[in-house]
């Protein structure tokens, strides 16, 4: 019976996931007219109908509204829905474009202080797919050893052979590339916390109390990395290192 | 020790009558008044050296003024005379109160043989001036009415910033002349921002004061903008001046007028200074009061790129205008901006500044674009309504035309790529692929774990089952008997179809037996004699009816086909042959097992 009730669940979900991808289309599209019209304001409005009552997402939706904002000269939001954009499509370069004209428009002007090579290099090379291309890569890796491993047993041309038993250590060898990829992503995921700040102008602290003495001053449209949260504080770091504490509601997390 | 001690006590007691130097302060009053001038004197009934003065904290001092002296004294009792000579020095100081209160003046010390002499402390009070006693002859005392400085402060509660004017007038008899007027103390107007209104010409006025006729002159305009909230004490202007007052004559040759040098002062006063309500402060406030209109304005709202952009932000009106800053400009990172230059227009009648002050910020755009400038936000305290006003500008955009679109970005990131001159704004995507928000991440689950092992653990088994394949493959013998076993089978099956053709169905037959045989008994076909075979089937315990079975069967399978048979024989010899293989095939596989 309870077996029966969870088929239920999953095939209703399953019904229901197609329609609101089918009907987040159509919505999409409206959207998308709106916007070649110039009208921005209800753009957005189906946009954001489709993020967040439709429940339905992608790089390309983050994109649009990103561009929606940016028209209507509100930099905050732009640049909130460009980085949300990078995080599904972390090399689009569309993005990337756009995101810096909206930085062109923000205040504050920061340094980005990089990692250290290593850090980078890892960094580069697992942002090349997403989270689950990683997670699905490695399954196939995986039967691409099983299958080379039974390629080297079963032939016995010498050329069969040679290219095979490469091949079995090649594709085990990707297995764990993109295993650990994959492991790698959804540990920075947790870890890595951007956010943009939405304030005009917003005070940061030395201390997560009201009355402590003020860090420095941010403005709209800057990113900041959340590292941790006490009350309605939140302690962040720049992309220059700097640290300090910021109230919650000057921030919008990206993730 | 008691002794010594008492020794000295002895001793000390002994100097100190042989000595007997006094040496004391005094002042013939124990209350001044704030007007009157106090006579101290310190007297010491011999010589001193190395006098030293107190500190006369809150008095003008003169002095000191040295008197010495010897008294000699001779005293006739009962007929026997005593010479006394005394030496004696008196200090004497004249001490000019500043302010009421009681002060006490500290013990001054003084040197007489090696010893140190202090004084007593003197205590004093200073209480309100007093009307001096008048000598109506004395032309100084008939200035003293008729000569006098007002201080007019235009108000004792203002707020802070609130202008403050004081103007300070001096009043006369018309029939004096006043001339070579000097300030001797200028007040310091501390806590207050202060200017002072340049009087370019004394004129005097016909002016009433108290019901009377006197000339009068502005001698001088202050304006006053409080700093901070408190109550602050103004200091009194004091200013001297030659009073020239007509005299009675008692000859025609005597000059009519006597001049006399007056010091008047006025405008000790005590402002209490409002700070601003605290209700409904903006956050942004910074301290303008008064009223104000504010406005920025750029000098173009289209500009090429490279050239560069004035923008004015300004407030005009009247307030204290030098005492606040301006709200900054802000401006996105698209444009370099140089440091503002600040410009003040301002006036400073006696209502207070008028004028304006503006920042002009000079800003070269870097890329094309549009961009907006964030809205200024401007607050003052208007006197007026008592109230906090707000000014926002307008917000307004930039449009940096011509330009080559946006140029490099400056940014040290290699990961970001940095734009280059060809890119433009991209369009909107037309297309894409939804999926769920917060959908499950396939990494980490028991499925996707599953996935990646089980092929990966197939391997092993792969290795076992080829290892098993090749032994099989490489054991000969055995291989042997599952091909002839195999083609025992195959060829009862192919027997199975020729039924009804004679010599082929028999050859079946025959081959079948053979390799069955061949299986069994692991021999060739040229053992094959019937003989042997028996023997050797016997030898693994066939049963001795089925051994002779199935030798008969070899043996009508030899002769039948030769000899004319009928389907029925056939059928019969098939089922013969299925069934002795069956049982010998048992029995062979029973005495294996066994």
């Amino acid at each position: 019976m309870k077996n029966l009730v969870y088929i239920f669940i999953v095939l209703f979900q399953f019904s229901f996931g197609q329609t609101s991808n089918e009907s987040a289309q159509k919505v999409f599209e409206i959207a998308n007219e709106m916007y070649k019209k110039g009208d921005y304001e209800n753009a957005i409005q189906k946009y954001e109908f489709i993020e967040k009552s439709l429940k339905q997402e992608s790089a390309d939706l983050y994109f649009n509204l990103g561009n929606s904002y940016y028209k209507l000269n509100k930099v905050a939001p732009s640049i909130y829905y460009y980085e949300k954009a990078l995080l599904l499509k972390p090399n689009d370069k569309n993005i990337k474009t756009n995101l810096a004209f909206a930085q062109k428009r923000t205040i504050d002007n920061i340094k980005v202080i990089n990692e250290l090579g290593f850090t980078r290099f890892i960094k580069s090379v697992t942002s090349i797919f997403s989270i689950n291309t990683w997670t699905w890569l490695s399954v196939v890796f995986s039967v691409l050893t099983l299958l080379s491993f039974a390629l080297f047993l079963y032939k016995e041309e010498s050329n069969v052979k040679r290219f095979s038993f490469v091949s079995i250590f090649v594709a085990l060898f990707l297995v764990l590339v993109s295993f650990s990829s994959a492991n790698f992503l959804t540990n920075y995921k947790k870890k890595d916390k951007p956010a943009i700040v939405f304030e005009d102008t917003v005070e940061v602290k030395a201390e997560p109390k009201e009355d402590a003495d003020n860090a420095f001053t941010l403005h709209e449209g800057t990113k900041v990395y959340v590292k941790e949260t006490l009350d309605n504080y939140k302690r962040i770091h720049l992309t220059d290192k700097t640290e300090g504490w910021i109230l919650s509601s000057a921030i919008k997390e990206v993730r | 020790m008691k002794k010594i001690f008492l020794i000295i006590a002895f001793i000390s007691q002994f100097v100190a009558f042989a000595q007997e130097v006094k040496f004391e302060a005094k002042t013939q009053k124990d209350a001044y008044a704030l007007n009157e001038k106090i006579l101290l004197s310190y007297s010491i009934n011999n010589d001193g050296d190395n006098f030293e003065a107190p500190k006369f904290d809150g008095f003008k001092v003169e002095g000191p003024y040295i008197n010495k002296g010897n008294q000699n004294s001779i005293t006739i009792i009962n007929g026997k005379m005593t010479s006394k000579r005394e030496i004696f020095t008196q200090l004497n100081f004249v001490l000019t109160p500043k302010s009421k209160g009681t002060f006490t003046i500290q013990p001054a010390t003084i040197e007489y043989q090696g010893n140190v002499y202090k004084s007593n402390a003197v205590v004093v009070r200073i209480v309100d001036a007093v009307q001096m006693p008048t000598n109506p002859n004395d032309p100084l005392a008939q200035v003293g009415e008729g000569v006098f400085l007002v201080a007019d402060v235009s108000k004792q509660n203002p707020y802070v910033n609130e202008p403050v004017t004081v103007v300070y007038k001096v009043y006369f008899d018309p029939r004096y002349g006043v001339n070579n007027v000097r300030e001797t103390d200028n007040p310091a107007y501390n806590g207050f921002w202060s200017q002072f209104q340049d009087m370019k010409n004394l004129k005097a006025v016909l002016s009433q004061y108290n019901g009377k006729d006197y000339a009068m002159v502005e001698w001088r305009k202050v304006i006053l903008y409080p700093l901070e909230a408190g109550s602050k004490n103004l200091d009194p202007l004091t200013i001297t001046m030659d009073v020239n007052v007509p005299v009675r004559r008692t000859s025609p040759f005597d000059d009519p007028y006597k001049t006399v040098k007056k010091t008047i002062s006025a405008g000790a006063r005590t402002i209490n200074v409002k700070p601003l309500p605290e209700a409904n402060k903006p956050i942004d406030f910074k301290g303008a009061v008064g009223d104000f209109t504010f406005k920025v304005v750029p000098s173009k709202s289209q500009v090429k790129f490279g050239e560069s952009l004035d923008i004015n932000v300004e407030v005009s009106g009247k307030g204290n205008l030098k005492l606040f800053e301006l709200p900054k400009l802000e401006f996105p990172t698209a444009f370099d901006v140089f440091e503002p230059k600040h410009n003040e227009e301002v006036n400073t009648p006696l209502s207070g500044m008028v004028g304006k002050i503006s920042d002009t910020y000079t800003i070269v755009p870097q890329a094309k674009g549009k961009y907006p400038i964030k809205p200024l936000v401007f607050s003052y305290f208007d006197l007026k309504s008592n109230s906090y006003k707000t000014v926002t500008s307008d917000e307004f955009i930039v449009e940096v035309i011509d330009g080559p679109g946006l140029v490099t970005v400056a940014s040290n990131d290699p990961e970001k790529q940095d734009i280059t001159k060809s890119e433009t704004f991209q369009f909107i995507n037309r297309t894409t692929n939804f999926e769920p928000i917060d959908k499950p991440t396939p990494f980490g689950s028991t499925l996707y774990y599953s996935l990646l092992i089980l092929p990966l653990c197939f391997i092993p088994i792969l290795f076992i089952v080829k290892r098993k394949t090749d032994e099989y493959v490489s054991d000969e013998h055995g291989n042997r008997v599952r091909l002839n076993n195999k083609l025992a089978k195959k060829y009862l099956g192919q027997a199975k179809k020729e039924l009804g053709n004679k010599v082929p169905f028999y050859l079946a037959i025959e081959k079948a037996l053979h390799n069955f045989l061949k299986a069994k008994l692991h021999i060739e076909t040229s053992e094959m004699d019937k003989e042997n075979i028996e023997q050797l089937l016997l030898q693994k315990n066939a049963s001795q009816e089925s051994v002779s079975n199935f030798i008969t069967l070899m043996k009508s399978a030899e002769f039948a086909r030769y000899a004319p048979s009928s389907d029925d024989t056939m059928k019969m010899d098939f089922d013969k042959a299925v069934e002795s293989i069956s049982e010998l095939e048992k029995q062979l596989t029973q005495t294996k097992s066994v």
